[in-house]
């Protein structure tokens, strides 16, 4: 038997793992199944441990909303996936799930599916979880909410929201909806009508001051540290939310939540943790100092979610410093981070992120990508960094200038993972359509990333992935990176046929066969 | 559909613009462009905040959500509410509901 409550909070196997300890394994989740899906599974989402049920660590977002609900005085618990149904028998009402991309509409998931015939994991996993959740619903009574940044998608896949018989849908819009879930849920529990879409708005973005601290511990020991993001990218859900930082004992108090329950490193996160503490576009040296020091006093290993380069390159003696205090080469030897590069089209970053390159002109973003690159290279911060291809308004030449930033890249250790534009919700592009059109010269874009990858994947596996609990890990990301390096010539050959396969379609009048005119969803969704 | 209506209502000294869509029996009924000039008109009387009634026995959630989506990702500003309900069940949040937080 288990305990029973008001409320369980849950999501699928993707999101319910910590990824060996290696949040940059996540993104393997997005994988389509072209590889034996137990090894996929192993590799990328390993179970997450677990008292009864009650998992030890949880995604942050899942914690933020168990925070609220427990604030509220409602007895809420975060329960693995595989045993909801326990937990809803034992008499939970309502089922609250968090997903940051449910149908695998989102990057890098919906990238792979424009040129891979084959379902991604976490689109099965979600499947599969929801079945289950399904079963239950026919024979118990409980109510089930879905909430987090990426519900837009159930916009989508509106069939869906009858299918699963979705009571609510809580919009956080690129911002924090767990005050809202509580209302939604205080409504449910009193039997009481609720609206099927709520969307939170930048004129209700939830004040620091109203938001509690986490309860139990988060994956990989993230701590969020701030909110909203001063630059606007036209792409982006946060863009246009107001910049918003954490005092620092409300951070301590959520890192000593952590330690508490067994975590000996974790993850700072914001848009730009180079921005801590500042209202402006630049750096507040010693807020950003103070954080890291706080974290690095009390965790082995201090990792970043996202820095900007333009930050970093506003003051290099903070990055040298932060160099300094994080990187101890005992426990920890470089600093893990992600980074937009977005393009290396300066076309491109006026039409869509004036601001990201500021305070540096627009005209020398690609120069500036360069130096700040070799800055974080010397100073051991390893960037695994994006690229969002097909923008609205994006031609050949601009596509062909990030090819060649990609390649003046190559001397810096980092990861660079290309993106298809993905008109998300909140996002001021949010009613385009995604990005689909492939033509050779994107071809050449995918292979120079693929080819810096495997340059730099080598070197990370050898010199970074460490640990004998990570061996097994380690030998089988080798051995894949091994068969991709082999097949390079055969990967560019089969991209170029499907390239030349969907431009004769479309000539026919057809259309991509990737692209489904009338959903405007990828082809993934076509499967189930 | 019977009719289709703008209410502007001030919920603890904040506007908040209803939109009434009543007696839909059919997913084409739902005119998303005149919604959305609904709502641009709430967001020009001071509104932040647009709830939209979709007051319907015959439209699934699923139906109502894919008519509105060009209303819903289109505005990223306003906080926003769909509500799916019978006439009876609208009865009972004529007064302020705030689910916003």
């Amino acid at each position: 038997m288990v305990e029973t409550y008001d409320v369980i909070l849950s999501t699928d196997r993707s999101l319910m793992t910590n990824h060996h300890g290696n949040e940059f394994l996540g993104f393997g989740t997005t994988m389509p199944l072209i590889l034996p899906r137990k090894f996929i599974q192993w590799l990328f989402a390993p179970p997450m441990k677990h008292k009864k049920g009650i998992v030890w660590e949880a995604p942050y977002g899942i914690r933020r909303t168990e925070a609220a609900l427990l604030a509220a005085g409602i007895k809420t618990a975060v329960v693995d996936p595989d045993w909801v149904g326990k937990y809803l028998e034992a008499g939970a009402k309502v089922l609250v799930l968090r997903h940051h991309d449910w149908f695998g509409l989102n990057p890098p998931t919906s990238t792979w599916t424009v040129f891979i015939d084959a379902e991604p994991l976490n689109v099965v996993l979600f499947r599969e979880f929801m079945e289950n959740v399904m079963k239950l619903r026919d024979r118990l009574d409980f109510k089930l909410v879905v909430a987090g940044p990426a519900v837009w998608q159930w916009l989508h896949l509106s069939n869906k929201v009858d299918e699963y018989r979705v009571d609510a849908i809580v919009d956080s819009n690129g911002d924090r909806e767990d005050w809202a879930v509580v209302k939604v849920v205080q409504r449910l529990l009193n039997g009481l009508p609720v609206p099927k879409y709520i969307k939170i708005g930048i004129t209700d973005s939830v004040p620091i001051d109203k938001i509690v601290p986490i309860r139990h511990a988060s994956v990989n020991g993230l701590v969020e540290i701030g909110l909203g993001c001063p630059r606007g990218c036209s792409f982006c859900s946060v863009g246009g939310r107001p910049l918003r930082w954490y005092p620092l004992d409300f951070i301590e108090e959520e890192i000593k939540v952590n330690v508490r329950e067994g975590q000996k490193s974790g993850i700072l996160s914001a848009t730009d943790i180079l921005l801590y503490g500042s209202s402006t576009i630049y750096p507040n040296a010693e807020a950003v100092l103070k954080v890291n020091r706080l974290a690095k006093k009390y965790w082995e290993c201090v990792g970043w979610s996202h820095i900007t380069i333009a930050a970093a390159l506003t003051n290099k003696k903070l990055i040298r410093d932060l160099h300094d205090l994080l990187v101890d080469c005992e426990k920890q030897k470089f600093i893990g981070v992600e980074i937009g590069v977005e393009s290396g089209s300066v076309k491109i970053m006026k039409k869509h992120m004036a601001a990201k390159p500021a305070p540096f002109p627009v005209e020398r973003w690609p120069e500036v990508v360069e130096e700040g690159f070799a800055l974080l290279h010397e100073n051991e911060i390893i960037p695994a960094s994006t690229l969002v291809v097909g923008l609205p308004g994006e031609e050949e030449d601009d596509v062909i200038a990030t090819t060649e930033l990609v390649k003046r890249l190559r001397p810096y250790r980092s990861l660079i993972v290309p993106m298809f534009f993905v008109p998300m919700g909140p996002s001021r592009l949010g009613r385009e359509t995604w990005f689909r059109k492939l033509r050779p010269y994107h071809v050449d874009l995918l292979m120079a990333c693929l080819e810096h990858d495997v340059y730099w994947a080598k070197n990370l596996l050898e010199n970074y992935l460490g640990g004998l609990k990570m061996a097994p890990v380690k030998k089988a990301i080798g051995w894949f990176v091994g068969l991709v390096e082999k097949s390079m010539p055969r990967i560019r050959e089969s991209l170029m046929n499907l390239v030349e396969k969907a431009m004769e379609a479309e000539k026919g009048g057809a259309g991509t066969p990737s692209a489904p005119q009338v959903s405007e969803v990828p082809i993934t969704q076509t499967h189930h | 559909m019977d009719s289709i209506e703008l209410r502007v209502s001030v919920f603890g000294g904040r506007r908040e613009g209803r939109i009434f869509l009543k007696g839909v029996k059919d997913p084409n009924e739902i005119d998303s462009e005149r919604v959305n000039e609904l709502v641009k008109e709430a967001l020009s009387r001071g509104c932040r905040r647009v709830s939209i009634y979709v007051v319907t026995s015959d439209l699934t959630a699923g139906q109502v959500l894919e008519a509105l989506r060009p209303v819903i990702k289109g505005h990223i500003y306003p906080s926003m509410s769909v509500w799916v309900l019978d006439e009876e069940t609208l009865k009972s949040v004529e007064e302020e509901v705030n689910v916003y937080g």
